[in-house]
């Protein structure tokens, strides 16, 4: 049966306002020493797939540096320290990026965003009767452009371009509700 | 448009060999200036999808420290340096980990884990007809796998394991 491991000791090894790097010494149940573990520390993120009542989803266009590339995707983000819970920080998000906001926003999933070397959680939101009637506020290095994609479209996650494990997730989440709940399926 | 960024000027924030940092100085095509931006390096990462003949996904039980937990999951694993035989790193981490062996594998996905702070892409791989002797096998989830395999099963409806 596997035991969880023994924390021995642990430092910041990378700190800013960005990033911070956390990096253990552990022991594992048979004496085994595990040295240097590092951990990306993060803060709870959000996924939201918001859906318009004739069935599209809003998606953005971003460039993201760490695939170097311009992507297609859903929005997200981090919790803000203001941000009293996920609801809070979804509604923020999408209505930040986007300038959409939702009627109905439903929780459809939980899941580490990578439990190996991150210690944060995403939350899932579906996100039902979008409509753009909010303000667009991008910070100083977001570059964010929102459009709408059928959501069946979008559902076969085969566009070209890069793709986002999150993202597919995500879709993942939003079938299975749709199953559980087919009147909230958009026509 | 978005536009990629120019990349001004990057140097290596932090290496050892188990994770790399480095910190790039970018220009918007409006001309901003991003000033700080880390990129978390890492190899290619492979995610396997064992199913059994008897339609049981093969999962690990396994401490992860960043979660502080026992969680249980997908096999899977990080590539070498260079290495670019994705079924091959599939192969080897499924009977690293799990003692398995699979009859064939199908590419079914590949995506991003973070593309917004992270460098590598994450391969998906469904291996089929997974086999050996003396162990026992549990169900349970890990969603954009599970997300790809429902997406092939669909196309796929004959390799749809079935209880039997």
């Amino acid at each position: 049966m596997i035991k969880p491991w023994k924390q021995r000791s642990n430092r910041i090894t990378f700190e800013d306002q960005w990033l911070t790097v956390r990096s253990y010494e552990l022991e594992r149940p048979d004496g085994t020493i595990v040295e240097p573990f590092h951990v990306i520390e993060a803060r709870e993120w959000v996924c939201i797939c918001a859906l318009t009542d004739d069935g599209n989803v809003v998606t953005i266009r971003e460039f993201r540096a760490g695939a170097d590339q311009v992507t297609l995707g859903l929005v997200g983000g981090g919790c803000e320290t203001e941000d009293s819970d996920t609801v809070v920080a979804a509604h923020r998000e999408l209505e930040e990026e986007t300038g959409y906001r939702v009627r109905e926003l439903v929780e459809i999933g939980r899941a580490y965003a990578n439990w190996a070397n991150q210690n944060n959680q995403i939350t899932y939101f579906l996100g039902i009767g979008a409509t753009a009637s909010g303000q667009q506020k991008l910070d100083a290095n977001e570059e964010i452009e929102p459009l709408l994609m059928p959501y069946e479209e979008f559902l076969k996650y085969d566009f070209e371009g890069p793709k986002q494990t999150h993202h597919a997730a995500a879709l993942f989440y939003v079938e299975r509700y749709f199953k559980a709940h087919p009147e909230k399926r958009p026509k | 448009m978005i536009k990629p960024w120019k990349i001004l000027e990057s140097h290596q924030t932090f290496r050892d060999q188990y994770l790399g940092v480095r910190t790039d100085r970018c220009q918007r095509e409006d001309g901003h200036i991003v000033p700080t931006y880390h990129v978390i390096q890492q190899t290619p990462w492979v995610t396997i999808l064992p199913v059994t003949g008897g339609g049981n996904l093969v999962l690990v039980r396994e401490y992860r420290h960043a979660a502080g937990k026992v969680m249980i999951g997908l096999p899977g694993g990080v590539s070498d340096p260079g290495e670019t035989d994705w079924v091959q790193v599939a192969a080897r981490e499924l009977a690293e980990e799990t003692g398995y062996q699979a009859r064939e594998y199908r590419a079914i996905g590949t995506c991003y884990p973070n593309p917004a702070i992270q460098d590598n892409e994450l391969h998906f791989y469904l291996a089929l007809g997974c086999f050996i002797d003396g162990l026992s096998t549990i169900v349970m989830t890990h969603a954009t796998g599970l997300f790809y395999a429902e997406r092939y099963f669909q196309k796929h409806p004959d390799l749809r394991p079935v209880a039997p």
